[in-house]
């Protein structure tokens, strides 16, 4: 049993209990004295209850987001998760997952920027990511915004003797950790391509199943 | 805690959207709970809390 | 009012209340939403277009990102050959047109300095002073020395001037240094020059051997291939042959450093070990191979009787590798289920070097290593338009377009016929190439040159002997930049522009035409080479010759023009140029793909059908195998030069650096250093960073050591990019006797410590 399912079982008992709890005020009005045990029910069930159903429910919002079947929910994401689960596959994404380089939260490993700035700027991007699908205010392929963060690369990769050990690397220093010139240069995609992410692409039928 | 009369109601379409998200914890679900079951709760919360101070404060004044 | 409250339980103001919670909590949701969109980081460009690297024959495939008309990010094309992957120096292309130093006017040379001048002034002079030379000396004391990065219909255009003009076949081009040996090695074998295979093989090899080719440092994108095919496949195995132990070598699965020199002795070795084991394909080398001692047809018993005498046991101490290596080589790379063959300057750069590209294609031939995917020989390509763009057009002195040869009449008939030239016009001499060219400046044969985008002041081998050539003949120099070792002798600097500042073709090594378009203007008074050729041609009164004055004419009569042969891409026009990621040509027609497999039936459009494979540039439709004895090289070491030096690359840099020398985050590499053997460095009493002076017999010069065990005892490597050095100063100007290109990867030298 995981958290998922710990949360699936508390989530169900909180909110039944609050249901049928607040079922007894619903259908029967209370007078304004009202008995002490009375009272106590309606504790639970107008504050107990919902702060607890708030706060695991809330778990999914900032916790599970953060875990790949949190990005798989949404089937835009399907070809990037399909692709870093793909044994043959030769993605940056891939090969990091595929050899567990990031022990879990695979894609919030390369996609949340460091320290409590960058998991801020994670749930901006997360919470602007929701509000276009919800509301079909995308395209696809879907485009990456702004400019990815090589951070995300170099808290990893850098000052380790296989990176300091390349020359272009220390000679590159700078732009890399501006960002301003990106590691997929030499190092490939990370991702599907645009191309094959295009709806009637060759790739797309494949790329757009339902992950498993 | 005389007078609750919506509060109930909306906790109960706020729990039922948060069991809803629990479950299944899907973007339309999220927006769902987000922005419609936390308002309730906060609402259904605060409503009780106001009439419950408003009861003993007046039974005390009594 | 209570009992209706009472009765419905739910008072309007109450759900009113609740209506509006839940409504301010959307809005907030989306003023929230309108912030995060507000508050993403902007990318680094606004527009993205579709363009080629400037730099290297692996030809990727770029996204230029612009902002305001200026190029803000560079970007590999992830629908590209190269799937998105480029280099540190193609990364740089954002900095290249803002580049500082960029010459901006035209300059004559008046009282020993570079003074501004006019277009008017400049080409008039040159116009001037090359009726001149003619009138007096005839039109071969003139001559052309053009470029691999050229656009095509730049070097095509100053082919047709030159040659159908001016009527001299002195036109020449860096390509001369770099490729020649593999255009005639390929021609030797299959009648017609040009890989036969693609990038793609590398997807489908299982054995990889790279010899003469640090392609990791060099045509990086095509090393990541190869990587990605060994993360596909395990079982792939990579040998290097290097004399280095270079990047490549080091990430190979076997390195194996021969003595500088010696390699063909390895090939001939490997061939006898396939002979003597049977690992052969009998029935291909029946069905499509002819056997050839350079003059006569042989048989294959004599092609096994000359190996006799290049047994393993008989080589390995000249070769300096082991009998059984070479057997296991000989094993991996005949009874592979597909092996590829990756070279480039180790290999042509060298006096054996078309030798040792006929006995490459050989391995390939009498093992059947070839024709099907993951199995070719393919020689890899240095410039980002040698093969497109010179090798094609025929822009070297003993060529002629579309593979034709100068000295066969009935080619020069075909041409004069295609450019509509009267029978006759076409000289019947080849030619200076560009050893001999230099030479002839130095002697006064040749009185005034054009020369375009390359810099042979500092990559001639023998370099004072040729820049004293440069010296003396009026030397005209298009450049982009005022300070480069061979604008310093130009009697006219021309501004030329670069890259994405004009409009034209690069054809990179795997036979892919790839467009590059105009995205910006040059800076100052700066002018494509093609308008500066179309200047100089109405200027001397050939403006009815040039009748195609734009790039897409050009482009257009060239490809009709190549209609008339194998190298036939009529089907490339400008607009699927401008669609595709590129097209591999054969592509007769506009509906024909392009071809991934030359000689493949189905893939190329000249087999004849129901041949499978199809040698069809020789009449008897066969492949030829040659029988190609090993000469040791001219320079050899001895005591008083015990040391092989040999020249090459780094990854950041590009040739004379007179581009990458100029982008701030490349600058910084220090290229003046030799790099010696420890041993070799111990026994001079040399530590790192010592002054040493290298002396050979082509000249003496003084530089940095630098102490590495990548060298073997008794070889030296040092970079040619930087101008302070100028190693060419030392390296021999031996040519290879067929393709007349230069032994830049083997002088005898001595380094010795220099005391301070």
């Amino acid at each position: 049993m995981d958290t998922f399912d710990l949360v699936r079982i508390a989530g169900t008992l909180i909110c039944l209990t609050g249901i049928v709890l607040c079922w007894r005020f619903a259908r029967t009005r209370v007078g304004a004295v009202a008995a002490p045990r009375l009272k106590a029910v309606a504790l639970a069930g107008f504050v107990a209850a919902p702060l607890g159903a708030l706060a695991v429910a809330n778990y999914h919002t900032f916790e599970g987001t953060h875990a790949v079947d949190g990005c798989a929910r949404c089937h835009v994401m399907w070809p990037m998760v399909n692709d870093l689960k793909d044994p043959a596959s030769d993605s940056l994404a891939a090969r990091h997952y595929r050899q567990a380089w990031i022990s879990t939260n695979e894609c919030y490993g390369c996609h949340a920027d460091y320290g409590w700035r960058g998991s801020l700027k994670a749930k901006m991007d997360g919470f602007r990511h929701l509000s276009r699908y919800t509301t079909g205010t995308y395209q696809e392929p879907i485009v990456f915004r702004g400019h990815f963060n090589n951070g995300n690369c170099l808290k990893c990769h850098a000052g380790t003797p296989p990176f300091e050990q390349v020359s272009s690397h220390r000679l590159a220093a700078r732009v890399l950790s501006e960002s301003a010139m990106s590691c997929l240069n030499c190092h490939g995609d990370a991702h599907p391509t645009r191309a094959q992410r295009t709806p009637g692409s060759s790739a797309y039928a494949h790329l757009m199943e339902k992950p498993r | 805690m005389s007078d609750l009369r919506w509060e109930p109601w909306a906790a109960i379409i706020a729990f039922l959207i948060a069991w809803g998200y629990t479950l299944s914890p899907g973007p339309y679900w999220m927006v769902a709970f987000t922005f419609v079951a936390q308002p309730l709760f906060l609402m259904a919360m605060a409503g009780f809390i106001i009439k419950e101070r408003r009861d003993l404060s007046g039974r005390r004044s009594s | 009012m209570a009992d209706a409250d009472e009765r419905s339980g739910w008072p309007r103001r109450d759900l009113l209340r609740l209506l509006g919670g839940v409504a301010a909590a959307n809005g907030l949701g989306a003023a929230g939403w309108g912030a995060v969109e507000w508050l993403v980081p902007p990318a680094n460009a606004d527009t993205w277009h579709k363009s080629v690297c400037r730099f290297c024959g692996t030809g990727c495939g770029v996204m230029v990102g612009m902002r305001n008309g200026r190029v803000t990010d560079v970007r590999g094309d992830d629908q590209a050959h190269n799937a998105g992957v480029i280099c540190i120096k193609g990364s740089m292309l954002r900095d290249l047109p803002s580049i500082a130093g960029r010459l901006l006017t035209p300059k004559i040379r008046q009282s020993g300095r570079l003074v501004d001048a006019t277009w008017d002034e400049a080409m008039s002079l040159v116009a001037r002073r090359f009726r001149e030379v003619i009138a007096a000396s005839g039109p071969d004391a003139v001559a052309f020395y053009g470029s691999g990065q050229l656009f095509t219909e730049e070097s095509y255009t100053a082919n047709k001037l030159f040659r159908a003009g001016i009527r001299t076949n002195n036109v020449d081009g860096n390509p001369r240094l770099c490729m020649a040996a593999a255009a005639v090695g390929y021609t030797q074998v299959f009648g017609k020059d040009e890989p036969s295979g693609s990038y793609e093989d590398i997807d489908h090899a299982d054995c990889i051997f790279i010899i003469g080719s640090n392609l990791f440092e060099c045509h990086p994108p095509l090393w990541e291939r190869v990587e990605r095919r060994r993360r596909a496949a395990s079982h792939v195995r990579v040998i290097v042959v290097d004399p280095r132990r270079t990047p490549t070598a080091e990430r190979a699965d076997e390195h194996i450093a021969p003595v500088p020199g010696t390699d063909l002795l390895l090939l001939n070795a490997m061939a006898q070990v396939m002979c003597e084991t049977g690992s052969i394909d009998a029935a291909f080398i029946e069905r499509h191979v002819r056997f050839s001692d350079g003059t006569d047809t042989v048989d294959f018993q004599a092609f096994k009787a000359f190996l006799d005498r290049y047994r393993p046991e008989a080589v390995e101490a000249t070769l300096g590798v082991s009998a059984s290596v070479i057997r296991q080589t000989a094993f991996h790379f005949a009874r592979s289920a597909a092996t590829v063959s990756l070279w480039t300057m180790g290999v042509n750069h060298r006096t054996q070097g078309v030798f040792l590209n006929n006995m490459l294609c050989g391995l390939h031939l009498i093992t059947g290593q070839i024709g099907r995917p993951g199995a070719t020989p393919f020689s890899v390509t240095g410039q980002p338009n040698a093969c497109g763009g010179v090798r094609d057009t025929g822009a070297l002195a003993h060529a002629l377009p579309n593979g034709r040869l100068v000295a066969k009449p009935q080619h020069r008939r075909e041409v004069e016929d295609l450019w509509g030239v009267p029978p006759g016009t076409l000289s019947a001499t080849p030619g200076f190439d560009a050893v001999d060219m230099f030479g002839a400046m130095a002697d006064g044969r040749v009185q005034a040159a054009l020369v375009m985008c390359t810099n042979p002041g500092q990559s001639m081998p023998n370099a004072d002997k040729y820049r004293a050539g440069m010296e003396r003949c009026f030397l005209v120099v298009a450049e982009i930049c005022p300070d480069s070792e061979t604008a310093r002798y130009a009697d006219v600097l021309l501004p030329a522009s670069m890259w994405i500042e004009k409009e034209g073709v690069f054809g990179q090594g795997e036979r892919r035409y790839q467009l590059i378009e105009k995205l910006l203007d040059p800076p100052g008074q700066a002018r494509s080479d093609l308008q500066i050729l179309v200047d100089l041609a109405d200027r001397l009164g050939h403006g009815a010759l040039i009748r195609a004055r734009t790039p897409e004419a050009v482009w257009d009569e060239w490809r009709e023009m190549s209609a008339s042969s194998r190298y036939n891409f009529k089907g490339m026009t400008y607009a699927r140029l401008k669609a595709e990621r590129g097209l591999q040509w054969p592509c007769p027609t506009e509906s024909h793909p392009g071809t991934v497999r030359r000689y493949v039936e189905g893939d190329d459009p000249f087999v004849t059908k129901g041949r499978g494979i199809e040698f069809y540039g020789h009449p008897d439709k066969r492949a030829v195998v040659f029988l190609r004895p090993y000469v040791p090289a001219p320079e050899q070491r001895s005591p008083e030069a015990p040391i092989y030096l040999t020249t090459g690359r780094v990854i950041e840099l590009w040739h004379t650096n007179t581009m990458t020398g100029r982008v701030n985050d490349l600058r910084r590499v220090d290229t003046r250093f030799v790099e010696l053997n420890d041993v070799d460095a111990a026994e001079r009493g040399i530590v790192t960073g010592d002054k040493v002076e290298v002396a050979s017999a082509y000249g003496v010069l003084r530089t940095s050591a630098r102490v590495s065990a990548s060298v073997k005892p008794g070889v030296a490597f040092a970079p040619f990019h930087s101008a302070q050095l100028l190693i060419n100063r030392t390296v021999t100007d031996h040519v290879d006797p067929m393709s007349k290109e230069p032994e830049y990867k083997l002088t005898a030298v001595a380094i010795r410590k220099v005391r301070a």
